[in-house]
This record gives structure tokens, sequence and C-alpha cells, in this order.
């Protein structure tokens, strides 16, 4: 066949592209011209972006038994001990919906190596197992009982309780937030699901023993058959380990459903009361709130905008200086 | 020289989000993207290196693209790998587009810069080859459709293009003739002995091409 020929005989058509003056040049120029008014575009999508963060992990306690001491100390001398601590806050715009509410924390490396492998995937997915995996020790067993989950991932599962109430005066009114829909849809579906048998500690999770820094057992996560035991939702995201020590997870979303509310969050004084749980002073961590809303290159993230619109202008700078020196030195 | 730049990896996804608000930082996505997308930028580079393209360079170097792709599927989904979800995940935001694109040319820029300046002010003997080879096949091709255009007095008397060796004393004729473009392959297959002018005639031409 012809194409044969050509093959044997080398003479397939080919394309060669060579790096003419009059190819290169103006695809620097073209790049340029386009890079600037995308980075203009992305920026100005990420400068709509609301946002807004609060540190609380100074907040003082509002409890009567503990004086007035900052919780990050009542939790300091007892892990288990009961604090609650207030912080008032504004939002001088509104904020359009979606507004969803993270927990952000500083300091915590969810990236080291031996804490990410601290899990058992197979445990994750329900599979029920006389032993877990090596890499979950030291927090794989205790006593004969295997901790569920297991690992340090799982132990360390952040275990404040956010609530947001929109203040006027001296009433003040609890704001409905969402829990479902906060992981990502694949992994509640594909690698977490609960070992057969009714949630409790008799059914699926007989011989399991709940993980050492936890105050309930995993199948006491929440009411909800659907989002308790390893389903649960907030167990979900906080497995799903953070690529940088600041990170921020998504906690809650607005309820938008509920008068008042249903255009976004208004602009209006607000209140954060946390059931502060979490100890971070022993690596020198923080904790805030985040409240943000979305585009459609995701949160607020200035960089992509700026860096297309700096690429832009050097290639235009490029361009031009090649053109000076093809037609000063060009030897074609 | 392949190189790559992850910090800026870092910063655009840094806070990442998708657009339902769920966190895209985490170490799964991050990974899979930087893998992915170093992928793309060195198969840019390869394009950038490969000077003749045939049909089977379209095919492996577009066809590993697709191959990288269709493993990480089935490695996650089918077997039932770690990585389930990362990068499907990833690449239906449009956020790793942007930050492909903006890698592909940051990466590339440099590398095509620092070539085209030495094969525009100091080519060498293999870069002027190949500018001749593409100037002479410009012109060939230019001169031959005009070739055909100005041969206003063999019109008068051209019956078939098969015995233009019977005019080629004509005026306008001489190049028609020795571009070598009535000379058939059908002569062929009368063999060397019978029609030997003819034969003559397509031999020196076809070494003159």
């Amino acid at each position: 066949s012809k194409f044969k020929q050509k093959f044997k005989q080398q003479k397939l058509p080919a394309w060669q592209p060579i790096l003419t003056a009059d190819t290169v040049l103006p695809a620097f120029f073209l790049i340029g011209l386009l890079f600037i008014p995308l980075g203009a575009a992305l920026l100005f999508f990420s400068e709509n972006v609301q946002e807004f963060q609060l540190d609380y992990t100074n907040c003082k306690s509002v409890d009567s038994s503990s004086n007035g001491m900052k919780c990050l100390d009542v939790v300091k001398d007892d892990i288990y001990q009961v604090c609650t601590c207030q912080e008032s806050f504004k939002l001088d715009r509104t904020f359009e919906k979606n507004v969803y509410l993270y927990y952000g924390l500083d300091n915590f490396y969810q990236n080291h190596r031996r804490y990410v492998k601290s899990r058992d995937d197979r445990q994750l997915l329900g599979k029920t197992l006389s032993t877990v995996s090596s890499d979950c020790s030291p927090f794989d067993k205790t006593g004969g009982k295997i901790y569920a989950p297991c690992g340090a991932i799982a132990n360390s599962m952040f275990n404040d309780t956010l609530k947001l109430y929109r203040v006027d005066g001296d009433q003040k009114e609890e704001i409905s937030l969402i829990k479902n829909g906060i992981a990502w849809p694949t992994d509640r579906s594909i690698k977490f699901k609960n070992p057969p048998g009714s949630l409790d500690e008799a059914g699926a999770f007989n011989g399991t023993i709940k993980p050492l820094y936890w105050r309930k057992p995993v199948y006491e996560l929440d009411t909800n058959p659907n989002n308790t035991g390893y389903k649960n939702e907030d167990l979900i995201v906080w497995m799903r380990t953070s690529a940088f020590p600041t990170f921020r997870k998504l906690y809650r979303k607005i309820d938008h459903r509920v008068e008042g509310f249903k255009t976004g969050l208004p602009a209006d004084s607000y209140m954060l009361e946390v059931s502060y749980n979490y100890p971070v002073h022993s690596f020198g961590g923080r904790k805030r709130m985040i409240l943000s809303t979305t585009s459609f290159l995701g949160g607020k993230n200035n960089f992509l905008g700026i860096a297309y619109i700096t690429v832009g202008a050097i290639c235009l700078l490029l361009g031009i200086i090649f053109l000076i020196i093809h037609i000063k030195f060009g030897k074609r | 020289m392949y190189w790559d730049k992850p910090s800026e990896y870092v910063r655009a996804y840094y806070n990442g989000m998708d657009q339902g608000g769920r966190s895209m930082a985490d170490q799964q996505t991050f990974g899979s993207v930087v893998a992915t997308i170093l992928v793309i930028v060195v198969t840019m580079q390869i394009c950038l290196d490969t000077s003749y393209w045939t049909v089977f360079n379209h095919i492996t170097i577009w066809g590993s693209l697709v191959f990288y792709l269709l493993l990480q599927y089935f490695y996650n989904y089918v077997i039932g790998g770690d990585y389930v979800g990362a990068l499907s995940k990833a690449m239906g935001e449009p956020m790793f587009y942007f930050t492909s694109l903006l890698a592909i040319v940051v990466l590339m820029l440099p590398v095509m810069a620092w070539r085209f300046y030495w094969v525009d002010v100091r080519p060498s003997l293999s870069d002027k080859v190949r500018f001749k080879q593409r100037h002479d096949a410009k012109l060939a091709s230019k001169r031959t459709d005009r070739d055909m255009l100005r041969t206003p007095s063999a019109r008068r008397s051209r019956r078939s293009i098969r015995s233009g060796y019977a005019f080629a004393h004509q005026e306008g004729f001489g190049r028609l003739i020795t571009s070598g473009k009535i000379m058939r392959p059908r002569n062929a297959k009368q063999g060397p002995i019978s029609n030997g002018r003819a034969n003559n005639a397509r031999s020196d031409h076809g070494k003159g091409q």
C-alpha cells in the first residue's frame, strides 16, 4: 500500500515546525495580549469573593466556673474540661449566598509523613478486621480492643463546636447551619463505609474502643444514622489531610432557606459561640473561624490573577526585545 | 532541559476550594495536580524538541497523555487506589486549567526564547539547511502554479499533456518539461526497453529535482 511504501522510504508526510521570527514573535505578542486581560478578569473574580476571619485561640470563657480565664488555659489543665467562649464580630458588607463556614488551623502539620500514613483505609471501608494496619501504631489498639477509627489522623480530629448567632441588642438568634454535603461526594460514596450491623457497640463496632483523645465513640458522632460512624461528614473532611500547615476545612454551610438569610448573610452584628475542646497550645497552633463565599475559581486567591498579568507583561516585553534583536542582528 | 516549579502550584492551590466550598487544598489533590501538570509540561517540551512530526509522532505523544489519564482513572476507580476522586475532582474545576496553562507558558517561555535567539542571531548549519529547505519548498510550489498559467502560446496547440515532449521546442514548454510533471508513472509499466528515450529523460529530470 502507498502508506507502507512511504513509511519504509521514510517519506511519510510530516509537519516540520521551525522557530522563525514570523511565528515566534507574533506568538509572544499574542500570549502577552491574551494573558493580561485574562489575569485582570481572574483578579476581578477573586476580589469579589468575600471573606471574614476571626482568630478565637485566646477567647475568654463565659462559664461561671472558669472566672474569665482563657479557654486555652482551661483546656491546658484538663483536656476533658468543658469550656464555652464567645466572640462578637460585625460584617460590614452583606455576604451574598452561598456563604460557607470554615474552621482554620495554623501550624498544624497534617502533611507530616508519619501522620499521613497513620490510618487504615480498609477499616474505614467498613471491612471487619481482627487487626488493623501497623501504620496506625501507636494508635492501633489498647487493652485488646481496636481503636475505631485507628491512627493519628482520626485521633487528632477537630472537635470544637461552632455556633453562630445574629445579635440585635439583647436578642440573639441562632443561625441555622447545614452539615450535609461538606465532604467530597467520592469520599462519601467510595472511601468511607460503615461495617455491617447495627451502629453501636454490640453490632458493627464490636470489639472496638473510641480513639484516645475523643470524648465520644465514632457511632455517637451524630444522631442521624446516615451521618454517623465512619460516614460522619466531619470525620471524612478531617481525614482528607491538608497539604499545608495553615489550612481551613469546611465546617458548615449557612442555611439560606431561612427567612432573613435568603439572599446571603446580611451586614450586621454577630456572635460566635465556641465549645472550646481542641487544644492547640502544645504546638503553638492557632484556631480561626472563617466565613467565605466562592467564585468559579474557588475561594479568595489573588495569586492566579497577578501571575497571569505578570507573565503577560513579561511576554510582551520579551516580544519587543526580540523584535529589536531580530531587526538588528537577525541573520535572515 | 526539563524542569518544573512546584512553588507556583503552592500559591495557586493555597486555600483552594471547589465551587461547593469544599476544601481542595488537601495533599492528594495537590499531589495529583502537580504530577499531572508535570506530565503535561514535559509533553509540551517534548513537542518542542520534535522537529519532524509524522503521524506516529502524533499518536505517541498525544497518546501518552491520554494513556496517563486513562491509567489514573483505571488505577483509582477500577483497582481501588488510594487517590480515588482527587484528580477527577481537580480536573472538574476551572482552577486546574488556568494553573496548567500558566505553568506551561512559564516553563516553555525561557526555553523558546533561548532557542529562538540562537536560531535567529546565530543559526547553526542544520538550522540554515532547514530554512533553505522550507524556503525552496515555498518557491517551488509558487513557481509551478505560475507556470501553468504563463503558457498562452501553448493553449492553442495543446491537445493532450501526454505528448508534451513533442512540443518541447515551443516556447513556454521548457519549464513544464523540466519539472517532470508530465512524466507519469504510467510509463514505468512499459519497461525500460520500449520507451527508452522518455525514460532517459525522466531519470534526468528526476535527478534534477
